[in-house]
């Protein structure tokens, strides 16, 4: 029954959630693992609008340690460039209003087509995305092969994978490294959502995190123009970061790095607008589907988390949960300001410099996954910054991600396992 | 148009024939991805051999903020007179330029026998300046180019013994990516390696992202390598490159789901 605590628990999750993302390298999957327990303390519907909550807040603010910490996670991966620009003239406040309103547009658009459509066309959508997944998996996955060897749309036409042909090459394998070590993580580990999820998260702080952090404000041209972003740009880019948001509901196990992907190659890539788009991607994204369908399509990476919440999800708990994701995510728009202000603050004091927000991740690497995750993140970083000097494009990092979604979907996932004697 | 908005609109395309889509679902999808993959094809192919390690004599590099026809037609004559002065080919390039977050500078260069003239026109703006080769230096044989965003123009420029110069067109190799020519003999190689499908797939993709590119600012070398001569973009598509990239994948999304509901 939707009451007080229904409400209660969006909103907390809302602030919860805004106000965790500020702190730098601690990932979505990372704060999940400590909601989780919370919600058996409390009935369904607020058990999911509490996570609901998190992960609008998540998404909403996570803008704020991409920008200011030079620490964005892989849902920024490609945006780097516009928002190292801005924070090198001095206008980072503004990145993350781009990002922020892009997220709220494309919130109040998605809520109004959902509230309208939702109940009745989500379930024969998902079933016609389950009867195409497998294909699905593999036109992700070439798209992210060819993404691999060319830059987005255009940034400097000279500094092209292209312009020599080893870099291609080069990139290519490493997007199968890191494929490898996708599948490596996935036959691997235990079937649990959080030990999955929390493995997956220092894999892509490792790929994608700690190499912008120490590379920070790469890639910053002087000659491209910085124009202020007009009105008819900004409906633009929501629109086509919510095309990419919805597209990656297809394939959710690609996490939101595939919407980074999408956004970059539809977008300029020094253009504040991409800003907007990914901001609207990523709210689409997690809200329709890590929130509103709780990852049932995710069942290819995660087999058991269709039934995380034990309970079936129903056409009434996809309108709570999108009442929630709004709530939450007005919630997290508004008490922006304030944590924009508390993050600089903090920052100031503890001096944060590129050295000991790395050291700050791994102590949370460690803390979350312990040595092992160490050991993985100083395997991945090590990968991710050969990707960021040599291959000059985070689209290889996707490997990470895609090649399990590959493997699951396929007999490939048996066979490899099979080879690999791990299960 | 970008790469991503391509892509969709090639696997749109591709299932949109008699039994691919089915193929697709029953865990053959190479056809379907076939299509998208072809429909990047000119595109990638077009930087990759644009791209190729070559040696330039002399960058023309315009202005971003302010692009000047006049000293863009200025250089490519200083460019002719340091040939003559050389005695040898040198090879220029125009560098892209990005006038705004969306646009690129489109103009076309006509270094022309007729008059001794080299013409610069910005496309849009149509602003044009004509500069004058240094005498008393003639061209023997010219040509005009066409800018496709985001790429460089490049010429190469070797002097005569009878003191002209003749000025090729250095594109055309790279134009061979965006013709006809290409599309047909891989389709031709797909009919008979694999299936007919696979062939008309290939064709059908590839030309659709010919016909594409004609219909924006962009053109196309349809006849390369045997001619080098673009037919000029009709600009029927207008508007930024972002609201053109969001049309066509709009129109794709709408076509695959429509095909797969």
């Amino acid at each position: 029954m939707i009451g007080l605590l229904w409400g209660a628990s969006a909103i907390g999750g809302g602030i919860i959630g805004a106000a965790l993302a500020c702190v730098p390298g601690l990932h979505l999957f990372f704060i999940l693992s400590l909601g989780y327990p919370v919600i058996a303390y409390v009935d369904h519907a607020s058990g999911i609008a509490l996570l609901t909550g998190i992960i609008a807040g998540y998404a909403m603010t996570n803008s704020v340690s991409a920008t200011l910490a030079s620490a964005p996670d892989e849902s920024f991966a490609f945006a780097g460039s516009a928002m190292a620009r801005l924070r090198h003239d001095g206008q980072a406040g503004r990145a993350i209003f781009e990002s922020s309103t892009g997220g709220l547009l494309a919130t109040a658009l998605l809520t109004v087509t959902l509230l309208c459509f939702g109940p009745t066309l989500l379930p024969g959508l998902l079933q016609t995305i389950a009867r195409h997944q497998r294909w699905l998996a593999w036109g992700f996955t070439a798209f992210a092969a060819i993404a691999c060897m060319t830059k987005p749309t255009s940034g400097s036409p000279h500094s092209g994978l292209w312009e020599n042909g080893r870099r291609g090459l080069g990139a290519l394998i490493l997007f199968c490294l890191t494929g490898l070590i996708g599948v490596i993580l996935w036959l691997s580990a235990p079937l649990s959502l959080l030990t999955v999820g929390k493995t997956l998260a220092v894999g892509l702080l490792g790929l994608f995190t700690l190499p912008s952090l120490l590379l920070r404000s790469p890639g910053i041209q002087p000659t491209q123009n910085a124009a202020p972003t007009t009105l008819r740009q900004r409906w633009a880019a929501v629109i086509s970061g919510m095309w990419a948001g919805a597209l990656c509901v297809a394939a959710p196990g690609a996490t939101a790095a595939a919407t980074s992907i999408l956004c970059a190659h539809t977008r300029q890539p020094s253009n504040p607008a991409q800003i907007v788009a990914h901001g609207a991607a990523r709210l689409t994204f997690y809200g329709t589907c890590m929130a509103l369908v709780l990852l049932p399509g995710g069942s290819l990476l995660f087999p058991e988390t269709a039934t995380l919440l034990a309970t079936p999800i129903g056409p009434r708990d996809v309108t709570l949960s999108l009442a929630a994701f709004a709530i939450a995510v007005g919630t997290a728009f508004l008490s922006q300001r304030t944590l924009l202000r508390l993050a600089q603050r903090l920052y100031q004091r503890l001096h944060l410099n590129t050295h000991r927000v790395a050291l700050w991740i791994v102590l949370l690497v460690t803390l979350f996954c312990g040595a092992a995750g160490v050991a993985l993140l100083l395997v991945t970083t090590g990968l991710g910054l050969l990707i960021h000097l040599y291959a000059k494009n985070s689209a290889a990092g996707m490997g990470l991600v895609l090649a399990p979604l590959l493997c699951n979907s396929t007999a490939l996932g048996p066979w490899a396992a099979m080879v690999m004697g791990v299960r | 148009m970008s790469t991503a908005a391509m892509f969709f609109f090639g696997v749109a395309l591709s299932s949109c024939l008699p039994g691919v889509l089915a193929q697709a679902t029953g865990g053959n999808p190479a056809l379907l991805l076939g299509g998208g993959i072809c429909a990047v094809l000119p595109d990638l192919l077009e930087r990759a051999l644009r791209h190729r390690r070559r040696h330039v004599d002399i960058t023309i590099a315009p202005d971003p903020q302010s692009p000047n026809a006049h000293a863009i037609a200025t250089g490519l004559a200083d460019g002719i007179a340091v040939a003559i002065q050389w005695d040898r080919p040198i090879h220029m390039c125009i560098r892209p330029t990005q006038t705004g977050p969306d646009t690129w500078l489109a103009l076309d260069a006509c270094l022309m026998k007729r008059n001794d003239t080299i013409t610069v026109t910005f496309h849009g703006g149509g602003t044009t300046a004509v500069a004058n080769i240094p005498s008393p230096v003639s061209i023997a044989r010219g040509t005009t180019v066409t800018s496709r965003e985001p790429h460089s123009l490049f010429f190469k420029i070797s002097p005569q013994a009878d003191g002209s110069v003749v000025v090729d067109d250095d594109n055309a190799f790279a134009a061979c990516a965006h013709a006809i020519t290409p599309a047909i003999l891989i389709a031709l190689g797909a009919s008979i390696l694999f299936t007919p499908t696979a062939g008309v797939i290939i064709l059908s993709a590839w030309t659709a992202h010919l016909l594409i590119d004609q219909a924006g600012e962009d053109g196309c070398c349809w006849m390369a390598p045997f001619s080098s001569a673009a037919v000029p973009g009709f600009r029927w598509l207008r508007g930024s490159a972002t609201m053109r990239d969001l049309v066509l994948t709009l129109v794709s999304t709408t076509t695959l789901l429509t095909r797969l509901l």
